[in-house]
């Protein structure tokens, strides 16, 4: 017969034993600082930051130190660490580091200044873009993999419709149209749940039961969607935007965010449709934790990795797309350099003047480079496969 | 420890429990008739006592939990617990019986979220179980954590630092941290070693005689099942085949599928070895095939509390 003393002799773990404690953040930096090439892209991608973010500070405001726009015609195509010739120049023209960094451009602007202003776009069109693109495809993920085996009726098809014919109502001021559309909307909601929506089926009258006949379930909705965003090319689609958009840095975060989601969708939603069938949901549905709590608490933090992997390549990539834009001449306007125009501008120059093709074709490269080695460390890393098992 | 002096009404009462699953096929995804995992199934549990639910793999034992606990829709059939009718509440009615019945998992490395500490993961319960305050909690969680023989130190760990044993530990107290009344035991020591399982069964019955639980003791494991259950039921193909106290049913096996499962194990008892010829004849349905049983659709009272299901 077992009795309570048991319990003592069965306590296998004696607190002296016990491994140091380890938590899953502080197993990861381990884990990165064996990764050389992972190190190296992290450690250029924090030089990169600071260096945008002083930039930033360096190349704003009224009177900027380092100044991307002053304009000194005769000092044009200046190779790099050339020294500016101070007879020529205002004392206001002459540049605050008093040494060329980088050269200049074909206009006598220093070229070093300009990269500097076009790291902090680079840097924001990265993060900003992917940022909106992460939003958007782990709620569109999470919705289909955790949802996804819900079915969408026609009524709410029907009510999806009308709330949005009411919103471009309201939009263009037609606010009769609107406030009727809404109130008509909400009153036909109410009556469809009370005569007709309810759990028995017997109720329904035979007239309305087509209103409450599924159509597709929420996943087939988001991964045909995905599938048909995916269906563009989506440089293409991207320009064709831009074009019709007043040009302007923030349309191109968003058109790049927007156009940029279906990736991190599809990750999220594979990652929750494994993880919602583990062990530790059930025993959260279990105890009657909340929904919203399952899916943000239990589900999201153990689903975030291979978003965080594909948020970093996905910054690299958005970057490039920037300077492919900008290089095309549909990116930030003029005035403001970006990486990608300060190529552009350079390549009429390209044997009189290498430095402007090269200074930000290479700074691109390495950044680019070092996202995707931090991106690829950092899949290795988070795989479960290779984190030691104690 | 007598247990037969907790008799009366049963905790839980499953009657004619179904489920079936729809198997898609074609391009047109007809719906087939289907897998039959639960096709109607009755259990009565009894407080303080364990009924265990034996049979080979896929034959429906974790659907029953699951349906229990309502992480599955049965398709038919009715669950009592407690005398109240759970089977057509609603989730919002069905909420605070959710503290009253708790499940254990097979897999201690699923079972528990591999971003939370041990303290977070028990802390879920105890914050649904009312107690409010940060000092209270942590007090209950070390309180749980002693309970099922686990140092208060493990506390602020991560399940991937600890054993499979002592993941099942964390799983059991995370269970008790609602106080339930019964537990479904999922085969909960089917992934651990030989000499953990010991432990852990130990545990769970120090568990059920200080808490006075009832437990459903799912298992394919019939050395275990008889050491730990007061009434076992054998289920094949999403049916009970046979019921009975389990000295009853190891001492007296009726059933040829209870003999073909009692034979195929390491026998506890000698004469199981070479039962597989006698089977037929002493059988109460005579020379039947094991699928003949299966389809039979009665269930026969050989001996009082006895169950067997026969042709007839």
């Amino acid at each position: 017969m077992e009795t309570r003393p048991n319990h003592a002799q069965e306590t296998i773990v004696d607190d002296a034993y016990m491994p140091p404690s380890l938590s899953p953040w502080r197993e990861t930096w381990r884990l990165l600082r064996q990764n050389s090439m992972a190190l190296i892209g992290l450690v250029i991608f924090m030089f990169f930051f600071g260096i945008a973010l002083t930039g930033m500070l360096l190349t704003s405001g009224d009177a900027p130190i380092l100044d991307p726009a002053q304009i000194r015609l005769q000092e044009k195509l200046r190779p790099p660490l050339a020294r500016p010739n101070l007879e020529t120049l205002q004392p206001a023209e002459v540049p605050e580091l008093g040494i060329y960094l980088l050269g200049t451009d074909d206009l006598g602007r220093d070229v070093f200044a300009r990269m500097l202003q076009g790291a902090w776009v680079s840097l924001t069109v990265g993060f900003v873009a992917v940022a909106i693109a992460v939003a958007i495809g782990i709620f569109l993920g999470g919705l289909s993999g955790y949802y996804g085996q819900e079915y969408i009726q026609v009524i709410q098809i029907v009510m999806v419709l009308i709330a949005g014919v009411a919103l471009w109502l309201a939009a263009t001021h037609a606010w009769p149209g609107a406030v009727f559309l809404a109130i008509g909307g909400a009153a036909g909601w109410l009556l469809y749940r009370r005569y007709a929506g309810g759990s028995k089926k017997s109720a329904t009258p035979d007239a309305l039961r087509w209103l409450s006949r599924p159509i597709m379930s929420v996943d087939t909705l988001i991964m045909r969607l995905v599938d048909i965003m995916l269906c563009f090319p989506s440089f293409f689609l991207i320009l064709t935007v831009v074009a019709l958009l007043p040009p302007s840095l923030y349309n191109i975060m968003v058109v790049i965010g927007l156009t940029s989601w279906m990736g991190t969708t599809r990750f999220v939603r594979a990652e929750f449709l494994s993880l919602r069938e583990q062990d530790f949901v059930a025993a959260a549905r279990a105890l009657g934790i909340s929904d919203m709590r399952i899916i943000f608490r239990h589900i999201m933090p153990n689903a975030v990795a291979p978003v965080l992997v594909s948020a970093t390549l996905g910054i690299a990539s958005a970057m490039l797309t920037e300077a492919g834009l900008s290089f095309l001449g549909f990116g930030v306007p003029p005035p403001h350099a970006t990486w990608g125009n300060i190529l552009s501008d350079g390549k009429d120059f390209i044997f009189d003047a290498p430095w402007l093709t090269f200074a930000p074709g290479i700074v691109i490269l390495v950044v680019v480079l070092a996202f995707n080695l931090f991106g690829e460390g950092l899949r290795d890393i988070l795989n479960p496969k290779l984190r030691k098992r104690t | 420890m007598e247990k037969s002096l907790t008799t009366g009404k049963p905790l839980l009462t499953v009657r004619n429990l179904k489920k079936h699953f729809a198997v898609r096929r074609g391009f047109f995804q007809r719906a087939d008739t289907g897998v039959r995992a639960v096709d109607g199934v009755d259990l009565d549990i009894l407080p303080h006592q364990t009924m265990g639910l034996v049979g080979e793999s896929g034959c429906g034992k974790s659907t029953v939990a699951r349906l229990i606990l309502r992480l599955l829709y049965p398709d038919a059939g009715r669950i009592c617990f407690d005398g109240q009718e759970i089977t057509d509440l609603n989730e919002r009615a069905f909420k605070p019986l959710r503290k009253k019945i708790q499940m254990i998992f097979q897999d201690p490395y699923s079972s528990l979220n591999p971003r939370m500490t041990v303290a977070q993961s028990i802390a879920e319960g105890v914050r649904i179980s009312g107690i409010t305050a940060k000092t209270d909690q942590r007090r209950r969680i070390e309180r749980l954590l002693d309970m099922v023989g686990m140092p208060s130190a493990s506390a602020d760990r991560y399940p991937h630092e600890f054993s499979g044993g002592q993941r099942q530990r964390v799983g059991i107290a995370r269970a008790l941290s609602v106080s339930p009344r019964l537990i479904l035991c999922d085969e909960p020591i089917s992934a651990l070693d030989v000499s953990i399982q010991a432990q852990i069964i130990n545990l769970l019955k120090d568990l059920q005689d200080e808490l006075g639980l009832s437990y459903l003791f799912i298992s394919h494991d019939l050395n275990v099942v008889s050491y730990i259950c007061d009434h076992v039921c054998v289920m094949y193909r999403g049916r009970i085949m046979e019921s009975a106290p389990a000295t009853a049913l190891f001492d007296n096996p009726r059933h040829p599928y209870t003999l073909k499962l009692l034979s195929a194990t390491a026998p506890l008892k000698e004469e199981f070895r070479t039962v597989s010829d006698v089977v037929a004849s002493e059988a109460p349905g005579g020379e039947l095939s094991e699928t003949a049983y299966a389809e039979g659709t009665t269930m026969v009272e050989v001996e009082a509390g006895h169950w067997v299901r026969t042709q007839r």
